[in-house]
């Protein structure tokens, strides 16, 4: 089929696609080609009957699907809303729409808002729990202040030790934590000394960036079954730990460029990239689709601005300094309650200017990390940085040897 | 001539007339604007409204002014009941309902309408939701199992608490691991043992509510024998078997 008569007829499919307020960031979905209509087996079709619910006015539809958005607003109630938009492609559109990010709403609904930047202006309180028998570790979202036994599941990293560097594998399937699996979600790699550290997502930070040349395999294989695309590694933090003047006798410094935020996203008006969809999940995005896309999508799959621009521009994470407590001989940091166990792991990241003196740091703690328990750790995080991010960084304290005394 | 209280004709689309008060008529807003704006002397046509339908929904408009005028000893939490009695109805019904509310712009009817739709929705799952509303699946093949990936972290919680479906329970597999009785089994979540059920019972369902406390009662004196055997990490095993499927 030459490239031609595959433009026109998507053209022609745009034509017949005539459902009021069709947008653009879900995709051009080429429903005729290569989808197959999945009947429920259990359900005996009656030609003859048609449903009245398939001819409801859409405003209708989404009247009733803002109201379960609504009153479900926390786990594990939320899940109806992850359901709701498991139905149809219709009603993921609708639910889709209705359903804010992270950022603005401060609630996490699909897999997809681990991905995305926290709350502005608030903490999402999670908590991580490790065990130890299994080298993995598992992030919950708190959802009760008073205990850390209730919580919703949002991701599990094991530890992978190979003989040059340590791999912590970052998944959304609680069971299934390993790299050829579906839910695979990126990873933490750490050197050999466990003293620098980097985190990579398996899919590219920004929508806009390069594919892997099998996608245009899928282009031209219309009709059979499309491979999956491989998860990629792309780098999108950098960490690194440094005794502090004091020696081993201080804490640790802690150092975290965040390659794929702007450090113009914590500035007022400022945005961070915001992913919309897992690209191998088909569910809304297609990623042939990057062939076709013209430069107006582009520049909104783009939120932040000088991404492009290399090493200029990237947001920089320093752990805010404790002090010295002279009567109870510690260093302290107020964690405002979340943190009770004294630790070298505990840690809170405020953004600090690239070229700033010691001491001239911004106050906004953006990541705070520290032990309650015997394997119980709290972890909270906002705006400009994602669950998935701040788990990983999190997962660097407790492997990095830069201790003290 | 004043009439103690107006009266209003309605046409349906089945050419039924009804005449009902002013009051009761106006809970619509369309007709409202018409009456207000139109001949009030004739007959207002709803076109999209059947006899039955415009029926009920007078019912309706009638108990809820004659309610908020006092004309009727109503207290809220009986009218509340009223309505929820109102939409126990089919589901075609239910759909014409919603349409003409709708359609004749009357706001509460239609938020009980959409809300008793809502509720026929939460806490069921995609295939169910389908079923019910007879929608078709139109998704890919490698689109529904992200949708499933999706649907099943979703349902992971802590402590065990949420709705496990169990698929092709492993027979043998179950046995090996089932405590005084060879017929019974523990499920595990999250490393808590919640809940006792035969296996015979387990392979009808399709689904389990999974609790954060024991719903059986000796499931406490179990957990000890458990633990007294030492066969803990076996039954974590035996909760893997389990293929968790959405």
């Amino acid at each position: 089929m030459s490239f031609k008569s595959i433009i026109q007829d998507m053209k022609g499919e745009f034509g017949s696609i005539s459902r009021k307020g069709f947008d653009v960031k879900f995709g051009y979905g080429m429903r005729s080609r290569s989808h197959r209509v999945v009947q429920d087996s259990s359900v005996p079709v009656d030609v003859f009957k048609q449903s009245c619910w398939a001819n409801m006015p859409p405003e209708l539809l989404r009247d009733v699907l803002m109201r379960i958005e609504a009153s479900e607003s926390t786990w594990p109630p939320r899940k109806n809303v992850v359901v709701c938009a498991g139905v149809c492609r219709n009603w993921r559109e609708i639910m889709k729409e209705i359903v804010k990010t992270p950022e603005i709403s401060c609630k996490l609904t699909f897999p997809i808002s681990l991905k995305q930047p926290g709350p502005r202006d608030s903490l999402l309180q999670c908590y991580i729990k490790r065990n130890r028998s299994n080298q993995t570790y598992y992030l919950y979202l708190g959802l009760n202040q008073a205990s850390n036994d209730d919580g919703k599941f949002l991701l599990a990293a094991r530890k992978c030790r190979r003989p040059t560097c340590t791999d912590y594998i970052i998944s959304l399937n609680c069971n299934d934590v390993s790299k050829g699996s579906s839910t695979y979600i990126g990873k933490l790699r750490s050197n050999f000394l466990g003293t620098k550290f980097t985190v990579y997502d398996a899919q590219p930070p920004n929508a806009g960036a390069k594919v892997t040349k099998s996608c245009s395999t899928r282009l031209i294989n219309m009709k059979q079954v499309s491979p999956r695309v491989p998860a990629g590694n792309y780098p999108v933090a950098h960490i690194s730990y440094e005794l502090n003047v004091l020696g081993s006798r201080g804490p640790r410094r802690m150092h975290c460029v965040m390659d794929a935020i702007p450090a113009s996203s914590i500035e007022p008006g400022g945005v961070a990239p915001t992913q919309t969809e897992f690209l191998h999940s088909n569910l809304d995005t297609f990623p042939s689709l990057l062939f076709f896309r013209s430069k107006s999508t582009r520049a909104e799959s783009f939120q932040s601005g000088p991404l492009s621009d290399q090493k200029d521009g990237m947001l920089v994470l320093r752990n805010k300094s404790p002090r010295w407590h002279e009567q109870l001989q510690c260093w302290c940091l107020n964690f405002n309650g979340r943190v009770t166990v004294a630790s070298v792991k505990n840690f809170q990241l405020v953004a600090s200017p690239e070229n700033a003196a010691a001491g001239q740091e911004h106050e906004n703690v953006i990541l705070q990390f520290g032990k309650v328990g015997k394997d119980v750790f709290t972890m909270d995080y906002q705006y400009p940085i994602s669950a998935f991010q701040a788990f990983a960084i999190c997962l660097s304290s407790f492997d990095t040897k830069i201790a003290c005394e | 001539m004043g009439s103690t209280s107006t009266k209003i004709k309605l046409r349906t689309s089945d050419q039924k007339v009804f005449e009902v008060e002013k009051a009761v008529a106006v809970q619509s807003q369309t007709i409202k604007y018409i009456y207000e704006n139109g001949c009030p002397d004739s007959v207002i046509h709803v076109h999209s409204v059947s006899g039955d339908i415009l029926s009920k929904i007078l019912d309706y408009c009638k108990k809820h002014v004659n309610s908020a005028a006092g004309k009727e000893d109503i207290s809220p939490e009986e009218l509340y009941e009223w309505d929820a009695n109102f939409v126990k109805v089919d589901q075609n019904t239910l759909f014409d309902l919603i349409l003409a509310a709708n359609c004749l712009k009357i706001e509460s009817l239609l938020d009980l309408t959409c809300q008793t739709v809502a509720n026929m929705i939460k806490g069921k799952r995609p295939e169910e939701i389908r079923t019910t509303f007879n929608i078709k699946n139109d998704y890919t093949i490698e689109a529904e199992e992200a949708v499933r990936r999706e649907n099943k972290w979703a349902f992971d919680m802590l402590g065990g608490v949420g709705t496990m479906v169990i698929e092709e329970l492993a027979d043998d597999t179950m046995s090996k691991c089932v405590t005084n009785t060879k017929s019974r089994v523990c499920v595990i979540a999250a490393n808590q043992i919640v809940m006792m059920r035969s296996i015979s019972k387990l392979a009808n369902k399709k689904s389990i509510d999974v609790y954060k406390q024991p719903q059986n009662p000796t499931t406490p004196r179990i957990k000890e024998s458990v633990k007294q055997r030492n066969v803990g990490t076996g039954f974590i095993e035996l909760f893997f078997h389990f293929k968790c499927k959405m």
